[in-house]
This record gives C-alpha cells, sequence and structure tokens, in this order.
C-alpha cells in the first residue's frame, strides 16, 4: 500500500473502474502528493502504451481464410470422433487394461501404442489408423498380461 | 458476425453451424495464445484445436456467457500444462535474436513478426506468468472477471498482479527517467 | 489354464492355515511339556505341506508359461519359477527324517547336505534369472518404470548386510563343515539370495509404479517371498547365534519356511487370477457385442 492507496485500487482508478468515493479520495490525495502524480502519470503513459502496441499486435492476421478452412476441415473430423466408436473403444481398452496392469500401465501402455502407430498420439486415433494402433497395443498386453489378456484387447479394441 | 454475437449464437443452439462461425471467430485468439507462450506452430494448431473441441464438448457446463472468454483460456491454460507435463517442455525464451534471423516468406509474416518483436521485446522484461496476464489483458482484452476465472485467483489479485506488472514495464521501459 | 481356476488364492490361504495349525497342534505341547517331541509327525507335516504347497506353485506356474507362450522374457521368467518349484519339491527330501524310509543312514550322510545346498542353489538361480528376466522384459516395454534412490539405497543396505553376513558366516550352518563344496555352495546360495532381493526391491517399485490393478498385487506377493527368503536365512543365523542349544529354534525356522512356500503358491495363484479375470471379462464384452447387434428381421 501506498499511502493508503492499495494496488487493486490504483488499478481501478487508472482503468476508469471502482466506487465514485474512493476516485475522489484519490483525486484528493494526488492533487497534493507529487510522487503519486508522477507514478499515475507514469501508469497511464504505460498502459497507453501497452494498448496501443497490443492493439497493432491484435490487428496482425494470425491465420489466412485458407489456413482458418483447413483447420476447420480438421476440426469436423475430430469431432466426428465423438459419434463413432473410436473413443468408446479407446475407454474400453483403458478401463480393460487398468483392471489387469494398473491405470498408469493401462495409460502408458495406450499412449506407447499410439506412438508406435502411424497416428502418433492418441488425439489423432481415427478408424482408418486405427488397425496398427490396436496391434501396437496387442503386443504389449501379449506379454503383460498373457494370451487370454491380448484376446480380452483384441475383443475389446473391434471397432 | 462479430465474436460476442457468435458466442452468444453458439451457446444458445449448440450446433455445428453456430459452433463453425464461433471457430472462425476465436481460431486465431487461441493460436496466437499459444504462441506467445512459446510453442512452435505446429504444437500451437494442435492445441487449439484441442481447445476448441473441448468447448464443443463441454458447452454444455458452462454457465455464465459474460465470462466465456475467461473460460476458453482457462481450457487453453491447462491444455498447455497438461502438454508440457506429457512432453516435459519447458517454456522456450525465444531470443529476439533468432527470431531477426528466420527468414521471411511474405510481406503478411513480416509485419506480423515485426509486431511480434516490438510487444514481445517489451514483454521480455517480465517473468512468464506475467508476461501471460500482460497478453490475456492487452492483447486479447479479458476484463478481470474474466481472468479471474483463467487463473483461479479473486479479481483483487488479478489487479495488484498487473499493477506491480505494469510498474515493472514502466522501469524496462524507461518511462521513470522519462517523467522525470 | 481353466483346469486350474480352483486353485484359488482362498484355497491357498486355507491350505496355509491348516498347516501352520497342525504345526501348531504339534508343537505347542512339546513346549508346554505335555508330550515328548514327536518328531515323525512333525517331519511329516512339514514334508506333506511342502509337496503340497510346491506341487500347487508348480501346476499352476506350468499353466502361467502356456499362457505366457508368446511373452518373450517374461515366458522365460516364468519357466524360471516353474524350475524354482519344481527343485524346491525335492528339498523336504534332502531335509526331513522321513527320507530314511528311501535311503537308509541318510541324516548322518555327507551328501545330505550337499544334496541340500545343491538344491538351494539351484532353485535360487532358477529364481534369480526368473526376476532378471521379468525386469528386463518391463524394462523392454518402455512404460515409463523406473527406480528411485531410495530403492538404490535399500540395495546397498542388502549388500552391507550380504558383506556382515559373510562376515559372521561361523554361524552359518555349514560354517564347520569339513566339505569345502558344502561351504562354498552355501556362500553362492546366500550370494544369489541378496541378488533376487534386490530384484524384488526393481519389482516392487514397478508394483508401485503401477498404481493398482492385478498384476501389482502378483509383484508384490513375489517381492514378499524373495524378501522373506532372505528374512529367515538372517532370522536362522541370528537364532543360532543367540540359542544354539535350544530345539525349538530350528523348529520355528521350519515353521516359517513352510510358510515361506505358502507364500509363493499365493504368487502364482494371483497371477492365474489375472488370466482368469481376463476371461470373465472378455466373456462379458462378447455378451455386450452380441446384445448391441441389431436383431435380424425375417
Amino acid at each position: 500500500m501506498r499511502h493508503g492507496i492499495t494496488p487493486e485500487l490504483w488499478e481501478d482508478y487508472l482503468e476508469g473502474a471502482g466506487a465514485c468515493a474512493e476516485r475522489s479520495r484519490i483525486d484528493a490525495h494526488l492533487h497534493d502528493c507529487v510522487a503519486c502524480r508522477a507514478l499515475a502519470a507514469q501508469l497511464t503513459q504505460c498502459a497507453a502504451r501497452l494498448r496501443e502496441t497490443a492493439g497493432r499486435y491484435d490487428a496482425r492476421p494470425v491465420a489466412s481464410a485458407k489456413k482458418l478452412d483447413s483447420a476447420w476441415e480438421a476440426m469436423l473430423v475430430r469431432m466426428s470422433l465423438d459419434d463413432t466408436p473410436v473413443q468408446q473403444r479407446l475407454d474400453e481398452l483403458e478401463a480393460a487394461m487398468t483392471l489387469l496392469c494398473g491405470s498408469h500401465t493401462a495409460a502408458r501402455a495406450l499412449q506407447t501404442a499410439a506412438a508406435e502407430s502411424p497416428a502418433r498420439s492418441l488425439a489423432r486415433l481415427t478408424r482408418e489408423n486405427w488397425e496398427p494402433f490396436l496391434r501396437s497395443l496387442l503386443a504389449i498386453a501379449q506379454v503383460l498380461c498373457g494370451r487370454t489378456g491380448a484376446r480380452l484387447i483384441l475383443e475389446s479394441g473391434q471397432l | 458476425m462479430d465474436e460476442q454475437q457468435a458466442i452468444e449464437s453458439f451457446l444458445a443452439q449448440r450446433d455445428e453451424e453456430t459452433f463453425c462461425v464461433l471457430f472462425k471467430a476465436l481460431y486465431g485468439r487461441v493460436f496466437r495464445y499459444f504462441l506467445a507462450r512459446g510453442t512452435d506452430e505446429m504444437t500451437a494448431e494442435e492445441l487449439t484445436q484441442n481447445v476448441l473441441l473441448a468447448v464443443y464438448r463441454r458447452a454444455g457446463e458452462f454457465r455464465n456467457q459474460n465470462l466465456f472468454r475467461g473460460w476458453l483460456f482457462a481450457i487453453a491454460r491447462n491444455e498447455l500444462l497438461q502438454h508440457w507435463r506429457r512432453n516435459r517442455a519447458r517454456i522456450r525464451t525465444v531470443e529476439l535474436d533468432q527470431l531477426r534471423e528466420r527468414p521471411v516468406e511474405s510481406n503478411v509474416a513480416a509485419a506480423g513478426m515485426q509486431l511480434r518483436l516490438e510487444f514481445e521485446e517489451w514483454l521480455s522484461a517480465l517473468e512468464p506468468a506475467e508476461r501471460e496476464l500482460a497478453h490475456l489483458r492487452f492483447v486479447e482484452g479479458l476484463s478481470y472477471e474474466e481472468l479471474a476465472a483463467v487463473f483461479d485467483a479473486p479479481s483483487g489479485t488479478i489487479k495488484s498482479r498487473l499493477f506491480y506488472l505494469k510498474q515493472k514495464l514502466c522501469r524496462s521501459a524507461g518511462l521513470e527517467a522519462q517523467i522525470k | 489354464m481353466t483346469q486350474m481356476k480352483w486353485i484359488t488364492p482362498r484355497l491357498v490361504w486355507g491350505l496355509l492355515a491348516l498347516n501352520l495349525a497342525l504345526n501348531l497342534a504339534l508343537f505347542l505341547p512339546v513346549q508346554l511339556g505335555w508330550t515328548p517331541r514327536p518328531a515323525g509327525a512333525l517331519a511329516a507335516v512339514g514334508l506333506l505341506g511342502g509337496w503340497c504347497a510346491y506341487g500347487l506353485a508348480l501346476l499352476v506356474c506350468l499353466a502361467i508359461v502356456e499362457e505366457y507362450r508368446d511373452a518373450g522374457w517374461f515366458r522365460w521368467a516364468w519357466l524360471g519359477l516353474t524350475a524354482n518349484a519344481a527343485i524346491l519339491l525335492f528339498r523336504p527330501l534332502a531335509q526331513e527324517t522321513l527320507a530314511e524310509a528311501i535311503w537308509p543312514d541318510f541324516h548322518a550322510s555327507p551328501w545330505r547336505l550337499l544334496l541340500r545346498h545343491v538344491l538351494i542353489v539351484a532353485a535360487n538361480l532358477a529364481l534369480g534369472l526368473s526376476l532378471l528376466a521379468m525386469w528386463w522384459g518391463y524394462r523392454r516395454l518402455n512404460l515409463g518404470f523406473h527406480l528411485r534412490r531410495r530403492d538404490y539405497a535399500a540395495m546397498a543396505g542388502l549388500l552391507v548386510l550380504l558383506v556382515a553376513l559373510i562376515g559372521v558366516r561361523e554361524n552359518l550352518t555349514e560354517a564347520a563343515s569339513p566339505f569345502a563344496a558344502n561351504r562354498v555352495l552355501q556362500l553362492i546360495g546366500l550370494a544369489l539370495l541378496f541378488i533376487i532381493a534386490a530384484a524384488g526391491i526393481v519389482l516392487q517399485r514397478i508394483a508401485a509404479q503401477m498404481n493398482g490393478g492385478r498384476l501389482a498385487v502378483v509383484l508384490r506377493w513375489l517381492t514378499l517371498y524373495v524378501l522373506l527368503r532372505l528374512g529367515l536365512v538372517v532370522l536362522a543365523s541370528l537364532l543360532r547365534a543367540a540359542f544354539p542349544d535350544a530345539p525349538w529354534a530350528s523348529d520355528v525356522s521350519r515353521f516359517a519356511w513352510q510358510a515361506v512356500a505358502w507364500v509363493f503358491t499365493l504368487t502364482v495363484a494371483y497371477q492365474m487370477r489375472v488370466t482368469l479375470v481376463a476371461a470373465e471379462q472378455l466373456e462379458r464384452v462378447r455378451q455386450r457385442r452380441v446384445a448391441d447387434k441389431p436383431a435380424l428381421i425375417g
């Protein structure tokens, strides 16, 4: 706190917000206090410069129309995964592996299998690249849980 | 349709058509946020997709329309934290010299890079958390309440942080000397 | 594997309790001075208990080896555990006086102790190789299991204990043996036991990092088994040093070893549960898929 004005009150004052009574009090103080007046001017100039710089930064186009269209197409594909069994199968696989090998092992096994498949990550799994992922996971399950565990993973993961 | 209308329209109907409009309105903001936090373009694209998909999936949970952008960037922040945890990545402080040395492919890219340099050069005096706050307040224009939602902190704390942040920027920009 | 499903952890617990109860029923009256020591009966209980424990474990291990037929290093691990069970089936014969029925004057023969130590070293070697294969198998899976500093500290502690035990080896049973082979084999067996205990620490860490699941239960029981084996050797050595003339000391040691045998059986029974649970889940998945299919009209 500086001369009875907290940082929150300063911020409200400089942004033109805050209660009228507090603004009047600060106005009265600034009339008499050279140091606080200088600080207020300093911070006002800083904020103005920030806004000006940020405003020009904001105006710059980050993504072209073509890029936006392409990003939207990719989003449509991902949204469609919500309606297909891919996410459901992932959940089932995770549940099956958690039961047998624990939650950490299950999560790592799924990530490792995805990383070793063309999908590269769980988020990029689709119907098209599901098969290699499942084969990868099957290899892990066979080693950890034996033939029956591997069979469970295989059948749980069928789309 | 402006951004606020796109938000209201999507929250009211929550269908693919309204989401498309919202997606195109918000994509640039979220993408820029991740770039400002030090990710590369490919990662920023992937994380932006994740964030907007989360918005689509979880729109039903959202209650206060006035805090939508706060909610949006809270999701973005969380997504970035999870990305770092998964990849054990750390914030890369992009050296300004490296930025200048990168080849420029188009006028848009050149102009954008210049603007980014100017803004980021000024913010380089701040800690990463302060830079994030400055970006969200001054570039994205989030209100105190929205920022409170993003950082899960009271509005008063956000205001204090902004006050100290500005003081720090003043010192680094030499504004103290100019005033005197 | 399903033929073995009657060998449940509950059954094994029951048999363990029965074995110990029989031992106590024979042992306590002697301590209370009511009856003379029934050496034959105690030996019979020990022999049958050991055969039962390792016999059941052997049957289950063979089924597990078949289950892990395509599992690379884990198959070798279970082969090692099977060998451990098979070798330890014969161990009671080398100790109990009932072996006299097969080999007269066996208890006085120098071959008795040599046979005993050969079996111990062979069993420890099989167990050690098994655990190393298991550890290597987990490492190759690259699932993020890693040791912590406290694990290395525990292993260092084991090494210190081994050195201390060798330092006071005159308390070991073969310290005064006129046969060099017996003395050397006992030391080798002891060293192997410590290596096995260190491998047990690794498996315990893996179990902790799995964060639940049935496999973690198996690894914990396996760790308990290997640590108990080491612990009992140390305990027996201490008892011999502290109570050299007390016959009850060797009886307590014998009962404890019988219990350890059942711990091994429990370990493999829990491993079998992994397969049985997977089979139950598989059945549920199949039934759900059948129920989800649209009904044929016509």
